[in-house]
């Protein structure tokens, strides 16, 4: 994973892209869920 | 049949004459537009250094923006003060296809926005020296308006629905007026700066073609937008 | 109430792992690249959130058209969901890109066709997902939110080609770098599977959540009914 005789050190921006990308999505599917509990208990409460 | 297009011509004719006629009474959009559009050039004075040898190369740019913003303007107050009024109501109650009132009003908007033109480049012309009373330049202006109102009084007649109104219209036309604007600012530079035809013409064939295939969709989807 | 599917979850399970085995190809498998190092890596997620991204407007802009010619809600949500799941992905590859971008070239930002038409086309989701906010009639909202979509997808190819045009015409130097590099890499075989798993991946993903935002679509609008009938 790591070569030793890479030309170019960049893996500060490799680990910064990935950051950005595992944390987008992390948080859209966070949004998801939370929106649908929400949603779930918004639902029980008003078909009372 | 065709007394069924007569009719549909009278129509589109009759809300063009209304809009004309209230304008010319009131002459409120017009003015506006036009102090707008002639503010707006005051202020690139100052924001951009047009001195002799910049300024030919940046007047499309120029021009255009400024068209861009006062035609937002007029698109804006044209459909509100339709809304506001009820107009659009009545309208709507009229035996006509709803397809008509597009075109009717695009076309009022496109008259309103060429008058602003008009005036603008002579006084433009004048104040820096530049002479823009060009046939080239008037045919670019007179496709790119054609294509930044088709796609405009669609999407007032639905911004003027809308709770946030004003700023609605803006974020909604600009991106997707962007190839009208850029074919826009290219060709009226070549005209401008006297590039041969042949460069100019595949500016000239993008506005032609965005202009057909937008006026195309919106004559299609127009009364999905004022369905009440 | 909307009972979570048996196949949903067997799809959700199926997407997490093709997502893992995903990201083992591209940490695992995928050799280094020589000349960028590290951070070409990025590009394999990077082009796949892009290629959703322009997927999810597509989906957007059909779902749009059946739901005028059809006038059935159902469509409206799946319109909606496959929108603002494309804004979050597009958004996603804009900025994973112009990390990338910085080293390999050497700036955050050049305005080369394809990255200024993703702007553009970032902006009219965001015009979108503001318009929808504006209105408050379901129906409307539905029938405004479909006539934009169509509009704004058709609006993309045109506004590429001119942008294209008007980089092609006039050469823009930017910041030194050559604004048409592709990258400015060769694949080799590892890395094209690699490619090609990502962008399968990801479009299972794009799937998995769209039935998801669909799924909260649908009970939001639920609730939105029953709150109406009540009152």
């Amino acid at each position: 994973m790591f070569s030793p005789l890479a030309t170019a050190d960049t893996l500060n921006y490799m680990i910064a892209g990935y950051a950005v990308i595992f944390g987008a999505m992390l948080v859209y599917i966070v949004s998801l869920l939370v929106r649908y509990s929400k949603a779930k208990r918004e639902w029980s409460e008003w078909s009372k | 049949m065709f007394a069924h297009f007569k009719s549909y011509l009278q129509a589109v004719g009759a809300i063009i004459w209304k809009d004309m006629a209230a304008e010319f009474r009131s002459r409120e959009l017009l003015s506006a537009m036009l102090v707008f559009a002639l503010l707006v050039i005051l202020i690139f004075n100052f924001a951009l250094e047009l001195d002799i040898s910049t300024r030919s190369s940046v007047t499309a740019g120029v021009l255009w923006v400024t068209f861009a913003f006062a035609g937002t303007l007029g698109l804006n107050r044209s459909m509100a003060s339709e809304k506001d009024r009820g107009c659009l109501d009545g309208l709507l109650l009229a035996p006509v296809d709803r397809s008509a009132i597009y075109f009717g009003k695009a076309i009022g908007n496109l008259l309103f926005m060429l008058i602003v033109e008009i005036i603008v480049l002579p006084v433009y012309s004048v104040l820096y020296n530049i002479n823009l009373l060009q046939p080239g330049l008037i045919l670019v202006i007179l496709l790119g308006s054609i294509g930044y109102v088709s796609v405009g009084t669609l999407l007032a007649t639905m911004a003027v629905q809308i709770r946030t109104r004003d700023i609605m219209l803006p974020i909604l036309l600009f991106p997707l007026a962007i190839p009208v604007l850029i074919a826009a600012v290219k060709a009226s530079d070549g005209f401008l700066q006297g590039f041969p035809l042949a460069d100019i013409m595949t500016w000239l064939n993008l506005l032609i073609v965005y202009d057909i295939v937008f006026i195309t969709i919106a004559f299609m989807v127009f009364d999905y937008v004022v369905e009440e | 109430m909307v009972e979570k599917t048996r196949l949903l979850t067997i799809f959700d399970i199926l997407t997490f792992i093709f997502m893992l085995v995903a990201i083992g190809l591209v940490f695992f498998y995928a050799p280094v690249e020589e000349i960028m190092g590290q951070v070409q890596k990025v590009f394999y997620f990077h082009v796949a959130n892009a290629w959703v991204g322009m997927l999810g407007f597509t989906v957007a802009a059909v779902m749009g058209g059946i739901y005028l010619w059809k006038g059935e809600r159902k469509w409206d949500i799946a319109g909606f969901a496959a929108i603002e799941i494309s804004f979050v992905f597009f958004l996603v590859a804009i900025i994973s890109g112009s990390i990338w971008a910085r080293p390999a070239w050497n700036t955050w930002w050049t305005w080369d066709p394809r990255l200024t038409t993703a702007s553009i086309v970032e902006l009219i989701y965001a015009a979108y997902l503001l318009l929808r906010r504006g209105v408050d009639d379901p129906n409307r909202r539905a029938r405004f939110s479909a006539v934009y979509a169509i509009f704004g997808f058709l609006s993309v190819p045109l506004t590429f080609i001119s942008i294209r045009l008007l980089r092609t015409i006039h050469p823009v130097v930017v910041g030194g770098a050559d604004p048409s590099a592709q990258g400015g890499f060769n694949m080799t075989g590892p890395m094209k599977a690699t490619f090609f798993f990502s962008l399968f991946a990801f479009s299972v993903f794009f799937v998995d959540l769209l039935w998801h935002r669909i799924r909260l679509g649908k009970l939001q609008e639920k609730i939105e009914n029953l709150r109406w009938h009540k009152n």
